[in-house]
């Protein structure tokens, strides 16, 4: 399962100049950054946020996450300049109150 | 000015004054059957003068033609409940939001055998097709007869500034100077993909034509009906279309933006060939038909809808279908391309559905190689006049939502 995260134009500009260049283009100019997670960061994603879907048969991510998490993920990714699975780890720690 | 459409007959509006409706019979109907009336009366379904009889019914699921041999896809039914006394012959009024709508002349109650009808229209029994489904939910029996509109329906904001009779379509297609038009279905919000199918359609149909001035145009006829949750919502569609033009990107000269009201039915080829008589009706000349047209999951093959007009005579339809392949991005070229015009096709970047939907949803604005930011700054507003906050349908959308008609 992955956890997609499209960027802004402006975010995508960021990023490269701080050559953290882990965004892939996927449409037209459009970049997204994508994370594996493994089921049980899947579930305890769900158990943070209930209203997010998984969509298992078409884009086999999870969807509908907020879009305030996701840019928790790439502001810890562009404070700390580390990758994206770990920023994910640490929002969601920041979230459950562990840091 | 030229009235004729499909089936070589003229399109004649079916509206009637009336003096004693209240001391009529009346059967409350539902959005669908209120929807086909009014594009009955008004011609979108011409030769058709009211709901089939059995004859009609079983001619078009078996042959695809009506019994006069007119080519017809898709069987058009009024279903009604036998709680309600209706006998043939009597003259019933029909009132849609508890408001007098229309008149019919019952000619007939029919029953059909709805598994075979869903088995030949949809090609499958699958009750997970909508078009099974809606099928398979019909009451029991059918009302056959004609229908004469009584109360011209008055539209809400913003469909009223898209409302548009077959009449009214060949008076703007005669007063712009189009000698061919070529319609466009959507039931989408344009991204560039579509922008470009658009275009290469307008080339298409423009054929041997001078091009000092337009001669030929593009009618954007969006299909407003039934909305399943995840779907844009009908007045972002509607805005975000006329956006293309406000904006330029598909210039005015060559645009005009309507809709029909029709439920979608999701049967691929024979929905293709609905389409394509309907957009005849309006006065088009040529029709567009792209990758998965009227299509639903894995029931059709994505150019099937392509292949059945194969089997039909340029003799039964007035118009011409205009065969596209689905769009790209291509980043070798820097530009919108498809499989016949470029060869980078392992490099392509695909339009996908549920890849717009996911950027939207991420409220990150798109490139203007995706979508104009014109285009989705009237998606967002839409989505907050009209959605709730979503620009697709929730359920919240589906409770609340304005009416169509006022």
């Amino acid at each position: 399962m992955k956890i997609y995260i499209w960027l802004s134009e402006e975010m995508s500009r960021k990023l490269e100049e701080l050559e953290l260049n882990y965004a892939r283009e996927v449409l037209g100019g459009m970049k997204r950054i994508e994370i594996d997670v493994e089921q049980e960061i899947v579930e305890e994603i769900v158990k943070l946020f209930p209203n997010a879907k998984v969509d298992s048969s078409t884009t086999k991510s999870i969807e509908l996450l907020p879009r305030s998490f996701k840019n928790e993920i790439l502001r810890i990714i562009v404070e700390k300049r580390i990758e994206p699975k770990k920023a994910l780890m640490e929002a969601i720690k920041r979230l459950n109150g562990d840091i | 000015m030229n009235l004729i459409g499909h089936g070589k007959v003229e399109i004649v509006e079916r509206i009637r004054r009336i003096s004693d409706f209240e001391e009529l019979q009346k059967i409350e109907v539902k959005r669908q059957l209120a929807h086909e009336i009014v594009s009955i009366a008004y011609g979108f379904l011409s030769p058709l003068k009211g709901f089939m009889n059995y004859e009609e019914v079983d001619s078009v699921v078996e042959n695809m033609r009506l019994p006069n041999d007119v080519l017809w896809p898709i069987p058009i039914m009024f279903d009604y409940s036998q709680n309600e006394i209706v006998k043939e012959g009597d003259t019933i009024g029909i009132t849609y939001l508890g408001k007098p709508l229309a008149v019919m002349e019952v000619k007939e109650i029919f029953k059909y055998d709805k598994v075979k009808l869903a088995e030949k229209v949809y090609k499958t029994r699958d009750i997970k097709h909508p078009g099974v489904k809606r099928t398979l939910s019909y009451a029991d029996a059918f009302l056959a007869g004609d229908v004469w509109l009584i109360r011209e329906p008055q539209f809400t904001s913003p469909y009223s500034e898209f409302w548009l009779t077959p009449r009214m379509h060949r008076v703007i297609f005669e007063k712009k100077g189009w000698k061919k038009i070529v319609a466009f279905q959507t039931r989408n919000v344009p991204h560039t993909g579509h922008e470009y199918l658009m275009k290469f359609a307008w080339f298409a149909a423009n054929e041997n034509q001078k091009v000092h001035e337009p001669r030929t145009g593009i009618l954007v006829n969006v299909v407003i009906g039934e909305k399943r949750i995840g779907d844009y919502i009908d007045e972002a569609i509607l805005l975000t279309h006329e956006a293309l033009s406000k904006y330029g990107y598909i210039s005015k000269k060559v645009h005009l933006l309507s809709f029909t009201l029709w439920d979608m039915r999701y049967a691929g080829p024979r929905e293709a060939l609905l389409h394509a008589i309907i957009r005849s009706n309006l006065g088009c000349t040529h029709h567009v038909f792209g990758r998965d047209h009227a299509g639903v999951g894995n029931y059709y093959s994505p150019y099937e809808a392509h292949q059945i007009f194969d089997n039909i005579n340029e003799d039964d339809l007035l118009i011409k279908p205009i065969f596209l392949r689905e769009n790209y991005y291509c980043p070798i070229c820097g530009s919108i391309e498809n499989e016949i015009l470029c060869d980078h096709k392992d490099e392509k970047q695909e339009f996908s559905g549920s890849l717009i939907r996911s950027i939207i949803l991420d409220e990150v604005k798109p490139t203007k190689m995706v979508m104009r930011p014109e285009v989705y700054e009237v998606l967002m507003k839409a989505a907050k006049q009209y959605g709730f906050g979503s620009p697709f349908v929730t359920e919240e959308y589906l409770e609340k939502r304005q009416s169509i008609v006022g």
